[in-house]
């Protein structure tokens, strides 16, 4: 250690708060440094004179350290005021998450369930209203044509059917059914409703209203459905009333179209032998007899394909026949009231399965997307508290 | 240590203890850094309640006086800087009085005190800092340092420079207390 190492210890040495090896080194640099023992002096008196005017210092005030305990007694009733705070606050939001909880899943299930209910009873007005301008006093049919009457809202079913049709038997099943109900105008609505939610259509209508009051109102309507919808359709049908008769028939005509099918494939070898015959002839009256057959060959070859194609729709196309006949006379053209609650009932308990069904639906959606919403919901809860916490800080 | 821990626990016996133990050097040291008896009062609670807040946090890697001055030091540069309060003139209690002193001889050495005192308040926030912890304090260079978080070379450095405007300062006062005497 040099000397100004040693002077820079001084005043600690002069305090006397020097390691003992410091305070060895600085005592030899006392004891050979003249300057070094002078500048300790001087330290002391230093030292003395600070000390002294310490000591002179003024007292602090008795009361300080009442003050200091009203100080922490403050701050522990604000640590308490605060835990106490935030764990009331804790309190109060239980309720508002708790509502949160039901109301959002409540808000969207309603939300939900109107939708559903609304397009169920958008759909059942527009089949009501379609019926509303159709003549029900005069005899109405729809179509009479197979082309005609081929449904136009399931070709697609047509589509699954011809190529099946070709290997399996070829059945076409047609069905009668005569039912008593309450009121024809709602069960024709109905057998609508039905035919279009098979997949079919009403291919023919006669509605017969009475004419005099005492007479009974009377309907006969013909339904086209896919085949493989033949079976709910006829059920649905004969659910409409009370049952008074139920027939089925089925007819195996795989026979006849292969039939149909031998003799056009034979029509058109012969259409292609007679046009073999003219281009090889060059007699007039050969060529003009050649001609003749060849348009009687041509117009059955029509013939067969016109037939084939009725064979091949009875068999994809079920036709079912409704008669419907009112269980008493009519009392007037407006239905009684009882009739009309009773629609009105059960309209309601469709739309409430419909919104049965909508609400469990969306159970299902709320339990699936549950991690997200809980995941949102913890978000929303920490940024809260967090605000919460920075505005009591504050 | 214990006591800390024990004020830690909430124990306001071990609070109080501490705080007897250590107002009065508290006290002096902010009362030296400020310059003021209220602000030094105010400081020293501040301080106090600190300690209450935060004996938890203190490891004992200092001693508790090292860890007391430490926080100290904070308050007292914060409180300088947010403002610079005005130098209050020494308030002499005469709580020792010496018999042996005549009057004159006891007014003398007041005014001595009040030199001291004007010389010591003169230096800057750092030196005096530092010579009040090595001369009434008995901190060592270690402690000091690590109370105002400076490298020890620092506070050597320090207690040269302090030292040597102390002694023209002292010079100053004795002189013109000599001239006062001498009129």
């Amino acid at each position: 250690m040099n000397h100004l190492q040693i002077a820079g210890l001084l005043p600690w040495y002069v305090n006397g708060t020097l390691e003992p090896e410091e305070r060895r080194a600085v005592e030899e640099e006392l004891a050979s440094c003249r300057e070094c023992a002078a500048q300790a002096d001087e330290l002391k008196v230093m030292r003395a004179a600070v000390a002294d005017c310490n000591e002179q210092f003024p007292e602090p005030s008795p009361f300080l350290f009442s003050r200091a305990l009203s100080r922490v007694a403050e701050h522990e009733r604000g640590k308490a005021a605060e835990k106490e705070t935030l764990h009331g606050w804790w309190r109060r939001q239980i309720p508002v998450v708790a509502s949160i909880i039901l109301a959002v899943p409540l808000v969207f299930i309603t939300a939900f369930a109107a939708v559903i209910a609304a397009r169920s009873f958008y759909t059942q007005d527009a089949v009501v209203s379609k019926n509303a301008v159709e003549p029900v006093s005069v005899e109405y049919v729809k179509s009479s044509g197979p082309r005609a009457a081929q449904p136009q809202t399931a070709p697609d079913v047509v589509a699954q059917l011809a190529p099946a049709s070709r290997t399996a038997a070829q059945i076409a099943r047609t069905g009668q059914v005569a039912l008593f109900v309450r009121h024809v105008e709602p069960a024709i609505r109905s057998l609508y409703a039905i035919a279009q939610r098979s997949g079919g259509d009403v291919v023919g209508l006669q509605d017969d209203v009475p004419s005099e009051p005492a007479a009974r109102h009377t309907a006969e309507a013909t339904l086209s459905v896919p085949a493989p919808r033949f079976n709910s359709t006829l059920r649905a049908a004969a659910g409409l009333g009370k049952l008074i008769s139920e027939t089925v028939q089925a007819e195996n005509e795989t026979g006849q179209i292969i039939d149909y099918r031998a003799r056009l494939d034979n029509a058109r070898r012969t259409e292609a032998d007679i046009r073999q015959i003219m281009d090889r002839s060059g007699n007039i009256d050969q060529v003009l007899a050649a001609e003749s057959e060849l348009s009687s060959v041509r117009q059955q070859i029509e013939q067969l394909s016109a037939e084939l194609n009725d064979a091949q729709h009875a068999v994809s196309y079920s036709t079912i026949s409704v008669d419907l006949s009112s269980e008493a006379a009519a009392a007037g053209s407006q239905p009684p009231l009882s009739a009309q609650l009773g629609d009105a009932w059960a309209a309601a308990r469709r739309a409430a399965s419909a919104v049965s069904v909508a609400l469990a639906a969306v159970v299902l959606w709320l339990v699936a997307f549950a991690p997200y919403i809980a995941a949102l919901g913890l978000i929303a809860a920490l940024v809260w508290l967090a605000r919460r916490r920075r505005n009591l800080t504050a | 240590m214990q006591r800390i821990r024990d004020i830690a626990k909430g124990d306001r016996a071990a609070f109080e203890t501490f705080y007897q133990a250590y107002q009065k050097r508290l006290f002096h040291y902010l009362y030296v850094m400020v310059r003021g008896v209220d602000v030094a009062e105010e400081l020293t609670n501040d301080v106090m309640l600190e300690v209450w807040k935060g004996a938890g946090r203190f490891r004992g890697q200092s001693k508790p006086s090292t860890w007391l001055f430490g926080i100290a030091h904070h308050k007292a540069l914060n409180e300088l800087r947010r403002k610079r309060p005005r130098l209050e003139p020494l308030h002499i209690s005469h709580k020792m009085p010496d018999p042996a002193l005549g009057p004159e001889a006891a007014s003398v050495r007041d005014s001595e005190r009040a030199g001291v005192w004007r010389a010591v308040s003169s230096l800057s926030p750092e030196h005096r800092e530092v010579v009040e912890l090595t001369f009434y304090h008995q901190a060592t260079y270690r402690e000091i340092a690590r109370i105002v978080s400076c490298p020890v070379n620092t506070i050597k450095t320090r207690m040269f420079y302090a030292k040597r405007h102390l002694r023209t300062l002292l010079a100053t006062e004795r002189s013109i207390s000599q001239r006062e005497r001498s009129s």
